[in-house]
């Protein structure tokens, strides 16, 4: 048949995100993959044929680039290599790898095929439904990234029997290529094959980049780091130009055929099966009450399952072990009810760099119409404390992204009763009685405003959603949306009893119960950490509440100063953690202070825990006294203050699952020396997000702070490109991504409810 | 209402009639019948029997059996030796297997704590079942788990035109049954 390319790359070698992890942008790992990839951009875009060059490519590593490491990796490889072919395809493209992928299929130059995900052969699963699992993980994520479906999905080890066509074919794809042996020579490029299914089946050959081509059909090219140069240079002969023939169909039914069959080579060797039978018992180990307390996360689990299966077969051990140790992780707070939304968010964004919106999200809900009228008790320029800056940020990122937002907030004295900034409309009223003394009466009047201009706004406007933050404006909220019956979605900043330790007089009881009324009436709840909503499961009453948590995560204020007990201490390097063994504070009694000594550097060390103590202790025992400073629990603004006046942040953790608190520090502009351990090593990138130095050991650590403190311009760069990472990972597009998201889901469960009763 | 789930799927209702009756999803039947089923039983699993090509004459079989299944086996016709299992492969190319027709067999002894078998010397284009049981008292063989159909590759790649007619009813009349073996999850 006419193949729809004229030669296609296969780019299968293993990835290996772990190496990537600890690896400078100008590591080998890195190139190779820029070779790969960039060369497959490159040549596309060089190539004059009539038909598209085609590649089939490994999702994990495509999703990698996608991901905030990976965008990170690209723009500095574009920076370092300046003259490499692909740097030039990249920058045209806003140095995204996955843009420019995008409009070279556009223009009809590329075509990409995903090899199924695990690449695992799909008629070897021993466990019933993983290949079908498999297929459509793999037309999930294509979806995600290119926002259409595959045009095929590369069978792994050419492995093929019938019903398999149909599984492919129902995700919408057009043709499957089959190894060559499974048709008669004399046939192969004689007719149009068709699966039973109704599937096109593509005959496949392997080409070697420099034998004379006398093939009829595209040839498929292994593509590694030492070939792909060539494979841009060859292009245009290698490819195989259009014929002019007219090819007749035929159905074929083909039993089993895989890549060398007939010379009697294995599919697979039953070692390699037994080797994987671990992965495959991990499936035994959740159950839908653990994949539903993740759905909010999309499909980590199964994203982590298919990178174990995946790791296990390339045998990749160290990756295998990580990738284990994630999901049990991922498993274990699923099962405790508290699951770790941000890690799991991290691992999609960092490693996966897709999100997988949950099914019940992408398959049976469209996006809400109207408009969110989003509550508030300050917006800006009326600043009082941290939520105006929130809710201003949330509301002109999701304006950004397409949504209509009304804001209804206070008014004050000169403001106007409406305007529109940056395409948000604000509204604004009430209270009628400002100098009211009496603060539950004052918030009381306000909500009677709120309540009486949001009728109006209802009424005049299509709004679908109303978002109200914290109890302030908690009692409007409730009567609009019984007047109108819509949706609630609230957010939780604080808690009374958060703010206050407990509830102790009656004026915190009375905030205390207006909170607690207002989560139980609110059809779903934001907050913005695990804490918080483990506090609101423990003390308002919302166990069985459903508790969306968007972290706030990092933020980006100006500087600001803070009067406290460590405003007199001289240059400093601060950390941050709780007082347990694997935070690895210890590692700073080993550290070479003798020679630190010299550059008059003290640490600061804030955190509660049980060896708080005992590392007193071991200071005072050591002399260190003017020098480690275990300061024991610190304010938020204590805590800011350190972040700002810090030379450093170090985190010296032995065992690390995500390291938020690493990202804080990079959200200060500070560099960053962390131990290349779990989390803290995808993000901070040795020597261009941070410094990375071995767990546990000190001399290590101390070369890597003396040169931080020799370098200060190295100390400057390290902490803006750290910044840049944090405003990847925790940027207001990233949040409101996320907060549009349970804005569609709470829409959509409310209408449901609407259908049945 | 976990209750009557369970209920109703002893009284044999279908998935569909009891989500009609209860006014709940399919999946939602399901998910609640899994959910009571496993606290009555503990963490509970499905016993299983499934085989995959190794390679075009090699078949790799991996089973897991539940310890209540063996238990109630065992209830039905006590074992000639409750240590030893038989795994049996039979080939069924072309006939509608009845448990007595197939052209051959071949019985394996595998241990009670064994949990995988590779068999080789498959012949091409052939179907094989795979079944797990024991043998009786009576040296009879009382299957416990049966594996989906496979069907080895052709003897010669020009082989496909035997099928072809069949193939072609097929792609006109994607509704009728297919005349070959398919993919386990394609009927799933």
């Amino acid at each position: 048949m006419e193949y729809p390319f004229s030669i296609m790359a296969l780019a299968d070698s293993p990835f290996r995100p772990l190496v990537l992890a600890g690896s400078s942008m100008s590591s080998k790992e890195i190139m190779k993959i820029m070779d790969v990839y960039g060369y497959i951009l490159a040549a596309a875009e060089k190539s004059t044929g009539d038909r598209p060059i085609a590649a089939t490519i490994n999702l994990f590593t495509l999703g990698w680039l996608n991901g905030v490491r990976g965008k990170m990796a690209v723009q500095a490889f574009i920076q370092q290599q300046p003259n490499h072919e692909a740097a030039a395809v990249l920058r045209e493209h806003d140095s995204s790898f996955i843009e420019a992928c995008r409009a070279l299929v556009k223009e009809n130059k590329l075509l990409l095929i995903p090899m199924a995900l695990s690449q695992f052969p799909l008629t070897s699963y021993p466990v019933k439904e993983a290949a079908g699992e498999d297929i459509k993980r793999t037309a999930k994520i294509w979806q995600e990234l290119f926002d259409e479906g595959p045009p095929s999905i590369w069978l792994p080890r050419g492995a093929y029997m019938p019903g398999i066509d149909e599984l492919i074919h129902r995700e919408g794809c057009q043709f499957v290529m089959i190894h060559g042996e499974a048709f008669p020579a004399h046939e192969r490029d004689a007719f149009h094959w068709i699966s039973p299914h109704g599937l096109s089946i593509l005959p496949y050959e392997y080409g070697q980049m420099n034998a004379d081509h006398k093939l009829l059909i595209p040839p498929v090219i292994r593509l590694t780091d030492d070939n792909a140069r060539t494979f841009f240079e060859e292009i245009d002969s290698l490819a195989v130009q259009e014929s002019a023939r007219q090819f007749h169909e035929r159905i074929i039914h083909i039993p089993l055929v895989y890549e060398r069959m007939n010379e009697g080579k294995p599919l697979m060797t039953a070692d390699e099966l037994n080797r994987c039978e671990a992965v495959f018992q991990l499936k035994n180990e959740w159950d839908e009450k653990a994949a539903s307390q993740m759905c909010e996360a999309g499909g980590v689990l199964d994203l982590e399952w298919a990178f174990c299966l995946y790791a296990c077969l390339q045998n990749l051990d160290t990756e295998l072990e990580s990738a284990k140790d994630s999901l049990r992780y991922l498993l274990d707070g699923a099962g405790k009810d508290f699951p770790d939304f941000d890690y799991a968010h991290q691992r999609m964004r960092l490693h996966y760099g897709v999100e997988l919106i949950p099914t019940i999200l992408s398959e049976e809900m469209d996006e809400m119409d109207g408009a969110i009228l989003m509550l508030t008790w300050e917006y800006p320029p009326n600043i009082i404390g941290g939520m105006a800056r929130h809710v201003h940020g949330l509301a002109e990122a999701l304006v950004e992204s397409g949504r209509e937002v009304i804001v209804l907030t206070s008014s004050y004295q000169g403001s106007p009763e409406y305007e529109c900034v940056n395409g948000v409309h604000i509204y604004r009223t009430g209270p009628l009685h400002e100098g009211e003394p009496d603060f539950m009466r004052r918030v009381a009047d306000l909500n009677m405003c709120l309540f009486q201009k949001g009728e109006a706004l209802i009424r005049d406007h299509d709004i679908s959603v109303i978002h109200t933050h914290d109890w302030l404006t908690g009692d409007a909220a409730i009567l609009l949306a019984d007047n109108h019956w819509l949706p609630i979605v609230s957010t939780i900043h604080a808690t009374e009893h958060g703010r206050n330790n407990g509830i102790h007089n009656e004026l915190q009881s009375a905030i205390a119960w207006k909170e607690k009324e207002l989560i139980s009436i609110s059809n779903t709840v934001i907050v913005c950490s695990q804490p918080m909503k483990e506090e609101l499961r423990v003390h308002y009453e919302a166990k069985r509440k459903d508790i969306h948590v968007i972290p706030n995560g990092v933020e980006f204020e100006e500087k600001t100063t803070v009067e406290g007990r460590f405003n007199k201490m001289g240059p400093f390097i601060f950390s941050l953690g709780r007082m347990v063994f694997e935070k690895g504070f210890q590692t700073f009694f080993d550290l070479d202070l003798k020679n630190l000594k010299k550059k008059n550097i003290q640490f600061i060390i804030a955190g509660k825990g049980p060896l708080l103590d005992e590392w007193r202790m071991e200071v005072r025992k050591r002399g260190f006294e003017g020098i480690i400073h275990f300061v024991g629990y610190v304010s938020d603004d204590e805590r800011k203050a350190l972040f700002q006046t810090c030379k450093a942040a170090v985190f010296p953790s032995l065992y690390e699952p995500f390291g938020i608190v690493a990202l804080e520090a990079m959200a200060f502009q500070k560099p960053v020396i962390a131990s290349a351990t779990g989390g803290l090593k995808s993000f901070v990138l040795h020597e261009q997000t941070g410094l990375l130095f071995e767990p546990g050991n000190a001399g290590d650590l101390s070369k890597k702070i003396t040169t931080v403190l020799e370098r200060p311009d190295l100390a400057k760069e390290l902490g803006a490109n750290g910044h840049e990472m944090a405003k990847a990972l925790y940027s207001w597009k990233h949040i409101s991504e996320q907060t549009e998201k349970v804005y569609d889901q709470t829409v959509f469960i409310k209408k449901m409810e609407g259908v049945r009763t | 209402m976990n209750e009557d789930i369970v209920c109703l799927k002893n009284q044999h209702f279908t998935w569909k009639q009891i989500s009609d009756k209860l006014d709940l999803s399919v999946e939602k039947v399901k998910y609640k019948w899994r959910k009571s089923v496993m606290k009555r039983d503990g963490m509970y699993w499905q016993s299983d029997l499934n085989v995959v090509f190794l390679s075009a004459d090699r078949l790799y079989c991996r089973w897991r059996v539940h310890p209540s299944i063996l238990e109630a086996a065992t209830r039905c016709s006590k074992p000639l030796n409750p240590a030893i299992m038989d795994l049996r492969i039979f080939d069924i190319t072309d006939i509608y297997f009845n448990g007595m027709n197939a052209h051959s067999v071949t019985c394996i002894k595998v241990s009670i704590s064994d949990q995988f078998w590779t068999i080789k010397g498959l012949r091409r284009n052939r179907s094989y079942i795979c079944e797990l049981g024991f043998l009786t008292e009576s040296y009879l063989f009382f299957p416990i788990l049966r594996s989906h159909p496979v069907h080895t590759p052709y003897q010669s790649s020009g082989d496909y035109v035997y099928k072809m007619y069949d193939a072609e009813q097929f792609h006109q009349n994607p509704f009728r049954v297919p005349a070959w073996i398919e993919h386990p999850d394609c009927s799933t």
